[in-house]
């Protein structure tokens, strides 16, 4: 056991201290480096949903495969990077009026796939999370399709419907 | 001293942990979903399909370019594919006397005009077609009756009905 006096001790816990800020200081911005790449990965609106002229009483259906008229989006984040995907899907288009055009989605209509074209995606219901992981150069393409289902007594006119893709990282490795 | 050190070093590295994945950490981006809605589809009668006199023992052909050939028009989304179907008499009547109809002959064309540009078609079948730029059909009928069995002389009649529906291509 070593005795130490009293002003030794004193100076002792000033050292600690200023130590502890040093470092205290170093954790912070390296948390704030890691928020910036790992917090919110940039997602993109490609192209919407478009279901070009419909027929009154006619349903129309968009494919998730139709290069020209399905809605994509794409993904770019920190490669191989797990992440949720959550689609919030309008029920119904609506007319600048106020009309509504119901809109219907079923559990094919929604692709992925990390490269971006669809000769390699994976299918799933977009009404359900998507959990998967970014490519080598952490990209992901989202395609979507859906059906437009108009009455027979459907107002003509132009319709529109918004649709919000949310992402997030899951933080799994 | 190193105890310390290495506590409050840990405290630190949770609570960085912590920082990293905040709720409101996540991208949100929109796209729409858009529609244009076409006019419904709407037939209307035009004039109708008038042999005037005929005369006993004779045919007589009302052709689809006549004054008096029966004519429909359709209205409805620009460039949309219909299909037609029409319900044809046999025969005109006149209070249960006859008077066949024998052939039938029928054009369709985009602007009211049976003969620039105007398509024939076999009314007997189904028609199907797609209405013009500006969303418009015309139709044109033709037939030939024939009383060469029938001198009873009156007005015969009968109802030519079109049904259109889009076809949804």
């Amino acid at each position: 056991m070593v005795s130490v006096p009293p002003e030794e001790r004193s100076r002792t816990v000033r050292i600690v201290h200023w130590r502890s800020m040093v470092l205290g200081a170093a954790l912070s911005v390296a948390a704030a480096g890691s928020l910036q790449a790992q917090g919110s990965p940039p997602a993109f609106g490609q192209q919407n949903l478009d279901f070009g002229l419909v027929l009154p009483g006619l349903p129309t259906s968009i494919s998730p495969t139709d290069r020209g008229r399905a809605g994509q989006f794409e993904i770019r984040g920190t490669r191989q990077s797990e992440v949720r995907i959550d689609l919030t899907l309008p029920t119904a288009m609506l007319s600048p009026l106020g009309d509504r055009l119901p809109l219907q989605f079923a559990a094919a209509d929604g692709a992925y796939s990390t490269r971006p074209s669809f000769g390699s995606a994976s299918t799933w219901d977009p009404r359900t999370p998507l959990v998967t992981r970014l490519s080598n150069s952490g990209r992901l393409y989202v395609w979507l399709g859906g059906t437009a289902a108009p009455s027979g007594a459907q107002p003509p006119g132009m319709y529109r419907g918004a649709i919000t893709m949310t992402v997030v990282y899951t933080g799994n490795e | 001293m190193k105890k310390a050190l290495s506590l409050l070093g840990t405290s630190l590295l949770v609570a960085g942990a912590l920082t990293v994945v905040p709720s409101s950490a996540q991208s949100q981006v929109t796209i729409d979903a858009i529609a244009e809605v076409a006019q419904q589809l709407t037939v209307n009668a035009g004039s109708d399909l008038d042999f005037g006199l005929v005369i006993p023992t004779f045919t007589k052909t009302v052709a689809v370019t006549d004054a008096t050939a029966g004519t429909f028009d359709l209205s409805g989304g620009i460039g949309a594919e219909v299909q037609m179907d029409f319900t044809l008499p046999a025969n005109l009547d006149n209070g249960g006397l006859l008077l066949p109809i024998g052939t039938w002959t029928g054009v369709h064309n985009a602007v009211n005009d049976p003969v620039a540009g105007a398509t024939p078609f076999d009314p007997t079948a189904q028609a199907i077609t797609n209405l013009s730029g500006a969303g418009l059909l015309y139709i044109f009928l033709g037939a030939t009756v024939d009383a060469t069995l029938q001198s009873n002389p009156g007005i015969y009649t009968g109802i030519i009905s079109l049904t259109a529906a889009y076809t949804g291509n």
